[in-house]
């Protein structure tokens, strides 16, 4: 067993399995016969954190051998993957042909590209170019059954029979196992470069982030940021409280004019403090404000709420307010353009047990007084028995959710138990 | 339609008066005939047709349907030309007509709640003075309606560098077939679950009827800038396309039309396209204004290597307008060189225009079809539209049998069998092309999972006979792997 197929302290009971291609995928599923084993598809192991905590699993069936960029037809600015290849090496060899597939999750080098579109990875280059599911163009799963399926196909606009794809993106494998993924690809930005903005208020961080999205400037990416979060990643962003970070890219002429326009808006804000860096040290900056998904130690919470660009003050004010009250410091980044905001807690353990589940509680009460959702990229495993991420989706959806995963998994052979709790996935 | 269920419906069309009022439940054969066709080859006769005004009204009408085992269509407009508002087999269409309100528009998370019923471009001249727009613009945008958009997954001119509706849509409000309301996401742009937002647009009306949709506003851009490139022959013109693609730019629209459009195009709308050229490019740029400028040079400098016949930039908006006006028209203007058109929807890689086009035009000539080209050539979706006289014995089965082969290069080229209109009546039977067994198999289970009955929207997207009754087939699947149904 490797030391990536231990989650959340469970080690597989048999050994793993490492298929090379789509057939010995959809052969290993359908070999698994007996009644109540449970697989969990592994990539990278980069987020295998998340979910509830599984009583037991058998097999880990990891796909880091799948590794290959099966076809890259630069011309049409499309790609075919297998689903175990990691970012880093996607997007190196599509920078070969100056492209690249605009989806930038954590720890790009072991990070796969089936594991970042089933765990529904964040990342940060979604103002300009949108969400990473709508990057995929067709996609091949294999069913627990083993059964091979496809649905899209290698071209950029297809309506033919069910997008079947959209229920694999965010669905922790528990419908099937992604096996390959076409993708649409974006050229690279000829020019690159990052502004720092800092201030001393949260307001004029709320203030300067919604100038910028009624603004004709498209960025790349935009986040804020708290100043805990600031020392935390030990970003050299002197005298401030708050740190807005615009990644822009394009030609040169309409690049600073970007840069122009924010210049002159930095300007209303008297206390506030720019800086700029161009494309390598920006590169370096975002990587470490990517790969940042939380403090190491086992007590440690990181959460990402999903929201609107207005809703998110209201939520910063009221997580700062509460953490202020007891206490404690929570370390933030915000991403106005597309509603996002993640919270970084080092640790809530303290003598009394109760406390971390209380202050858990709150956080889903401003949540929802803010009318947003929360869902956890860590929790401590303690706190993870009884949690249950579905339970702020309506009954509704629920019902469907469940039936979808009564239908293409009737036996719960995928995941069992981590993404839908007993109760509902028994 | 068999005469039980005409016999059924008389009982229900009280109940059904009821719960819309009398004005709006119709089963005059006169007023039924208008709800038969869609624009495409088939037809279908419902036995009533219902104009609700609430989803409160469709969960009603869905459970008095269920209970008495009745399919239902949902229906727009009318203009997917693929058939997939035809109600084929009879019973209730519900037209959305009415339900046709723009409820909110929230300028500073730009977002808009529409009803299904609203037109597509009535979103976008309604939050224009807010500086804001609605991306996806099918060439029927005039008259063709939200929730159909969403039914079929809708395109346009625009979508190269927007994205299709699927990239635009936040949440809805669903009946499921149950009669139960729900909403599929909301107006976040990301959230938690399966994304059953994704997987219903597109999914033709038969997985959920759509009540409200929350829709993802964009920021009117500071510059656009729109050019005619015209070009001796087509296969320059698409040339010139792929060489555009391929030098790493996506224009926000990048448009082809063979003679046979720039023909009609004129006569119909008089939009200033030369009538002597072979193929025209209609390219429009947006964004920055020095970012435009930049890619224009760009793009001029590459079709330069193709000889163009002349380059010509709209000057101000009515000059743009006028552009676009005869593309936007030009469907509705083949009518000037034939009684009939169909029109073809497939989608191929962009590097293929060359070759798929040169196959087209021979097939053609080989069965003396005229063929009108129209492209969204940036992105591969082709619409050759056969231009034919319906009334002429054998010419439905020849351009059908013209369509399939076309469909055929597509799908053999890479491609696919439909870029933006569905599958509706008119393609399922192609689809083995494109999908195995279990492919098709995998996509009757989400039906399942969605509902049992098979009621909504029945006998559409797969081939024929591979409903509701080939459903317990595809569980066999999903439970034994793969060989079990070969």
């Amino acid at each position: 067993m490797e030391e990536k197929h231990l989650i959340d302290g469970i080690q597989p009971s048999q050994g793993p399995i490492y298929p090379e291609d789509t057939i010995e995928l959809s052969s290993a599923l359908s070999d698994i016969t007996e009644p109540g084993k449970v697989v969990v598809p592994v990539g990278g192991a980069t987020r295998l954190q998340i979910g509830a905590k599984m009583p037991h699993y058998d097999y880990a069936l990891d796909l880091s051998n799948m590794n290959h960029l099966v076809a890259h037809n630069s011309a049409d600015l499309t790609c075919i993957v297998q689903s175990g290849i990691t970012l880093r090496s996607l997007q190196n060899q599509l920078r070969e042909q100056e492209q690249f597939l605009a989806v930038d999750a954590a720890f790009p080098g072991e990070a796969t590209i089936g594991g970042t579109l089933a765990s529904n990875a964040p990342g940060y280059l979604r103002w300009q170019l949108a969400h990473m599911r709508d990057m995929v163009i067709g996609m091949q799963v294999v069913l627990p059954s083993g059964t091979v399926t496809k649905s899209g196909g290698p071209v950029v606009k297809n309506v033919a029979g069910y997008d079947m794809a959209r229920l694999h993106i965010g669905g922790y494998g528990t419908l099937g196992v992604i096996s390959e993924i076409s993708f649409k690809l974006t050229p690279l930005p000829p020019r690159q470069g990052s502004l720092l903005v800092g201030f001393q208020s949260e307001n004029e961080l709320h203030n300067f982030s919604e100038e910028v999205f009624d603004s004709y400037v498209m960025p790349l990416a935009l986040t804020g940021m708290n100043e805990h979060l600031i020392k935390t990643l030990q970003i050299d962003a002197p005298r401030c409280r708050y740190l807005m970070v615009i990644r822009i890219g394009g030609r040169q002429m309409a690049f600073d004019r970007q840069l122009n326009i924010m210049n002159k808006m930095v300007e209303q804000y008297q206390d506030s403090h720019t800086d700029f860096l161009e494309q390598n040290a920006s590169d370096r900056l975002w990587e470490k404000i990517r790969d940042f998904r939380g403090y190491g130690s086992i007590s440690s919470i990181t959460g990402r709420v999903f929201s609107t660009p207005t809703r998110l003050r209201g939520l910063l004010r009221d997580m700062a307010n509460h953490f202020e009250e007891i206490g404690s410091t929570l370390a933030v980044s915000i991403q106005p353009g597309f509603g996002t905001m993640e919270f970084y807690i080092e640790s809530l353990l303290a003598e009394d047990k109760t406390r971390p589940t209380q202050v858990i509680e709150q956080i889903h009460n401003i949540a929802r007084q803010n009318q947003s959702h929360i869902n956890y990229e860590k929790l401590p495993p303690d706190l993870k028995i009884g949690f249950n991420m579905w339970s702020q989706i309506n009954e509704g959806s629920l019902g469907i959710m469940r039936s979808l995963r009564d239908t293409y998994d009737p036996d719960k052979k995928l995941n069992r138990g981590r993404y839908l709790t007993d109760k509902e996935d028994s | 339609m068999g005469q039980s269920q005409s016999l059924k419906m008389k009982d229900l069309i009280p109940e059904l008066k009821r719960i819309v009022g009398d004005d709006y439940v119709l089963d005059d054969q006169a007023d039924l005939l208008v709800y038969e066709y869609d624009g495409s080859i088939d037809r279908g006769n419902p036995v009533v047709v219902v104009l609700p005004d609430t989803a409160k009204e469709i969960s009603q009408v869905l459970k008095l349907a269920r209970l008495n085992s009745l399919p239902v269509v949902a229906r727009g407009a009318g203009t997917g030309l693929s058939g997939g508002a035809i109600a084929e087999h009879g019973g209730i269409v519900l037209s959305m007509a009415r339900m046709n309100q723009i409820l909110e528009v929230n300028r500073s998370d730009r977002y808009a709640i529409v009803e299904p019923g609203v037109v597509n471009l009535d979103l976008s001249t309604h939050v224009a003075s807010e500086g804001l727009y609605y991306a996806p613009d099918p060439s029927s945008q005039r008259a063709c309606t939200i929730g159909g958009n969403i039914a079929e997954n809708s395109g346009g001119p625009h979508c190269l560098a927007y994205g299709v509706t699927t990239n635009h849509v936040l949440g809805m409000e669903v009946v499921l077939a149950d009669g139960s309301i729900t909403w599929f996401g909301d107006n976040e742009r990301d959230g938690i679950g399966y994304d059953l937002r994704g997987i219903t647009i597109g999914s033709e009306g038969t997985l959920a009827i759509v009540t409200k949709i929350s829709v993802r506003l964009l920021r009117l851009p500071e510059h656009v800038k729109t050019m005619l490139m015209s070009f001796e022959t087509i296969e320059d013109a698409s040339a010139a396309v792929t060489e555009i693609i391929g030098a790493g730019m996506v224009p926000a629209a990048l448009e082809m039309m063979d003679h046979f459009c720039i023909k009609a195009a004129e006569e119909a709308v008089g939009a200033g396209y030369p009538e002597g050229a072979g193929a025209v490019l209609l390219v429009e740029l947006d964004g920055l204004l020095e970012s435009v400028e930049e890619e224009s040079e760009e793009i001029e400098a590459i079709c330069h290597e193709f000889s163009p016949l002349e380059i010509r930039v709209a000057t101000d908006s009515l000059e743009r307008e006028k552009l676009w006006s005869g593309r936007k028209g030009v469907l509705g203007a083949l009518g000037r060189l034939a009684p009939n058109y169909y029109l073809v929807d497939g989608t191929i890689p962009r590097t293929k225009l060359v070759d798929v086009l040169k196959k087209i035009n021979e097939i053609s000539e080989r069965s003396g079809y005229p063929i009108a080209n129209l492209l969204h050539a940036g992105d591969g979706n082709l619409h050759p539209s056969i231009l034919f006289d319906e009334r002429k014995p054998g010419d439905v089965e020849n351009i059908l049998a013209i369509g399939a082969e076309i469909l055929r290069i597509c799908v053999d080229s890479g491609g696919v069998l439909s870029g933006e209109h569905g599958i509706g009546l008119e393609k399922q039977d192609q689809m083995p092309l494109m999908f195995s067994e279990e492919d098709m198999a995998t996509m009757s289970l989400l039906k399942l999972a969605f509902e049992t009955e098979d009621l909504l929207n029945p006998g559409k997207v797969f081939p024929t006979g591979a409903g509701c009754g080939d459903i317990s087939q595809a569980r066999a699947i999903a439970r034994v792997g793969p060989g079990a149904y070969i």
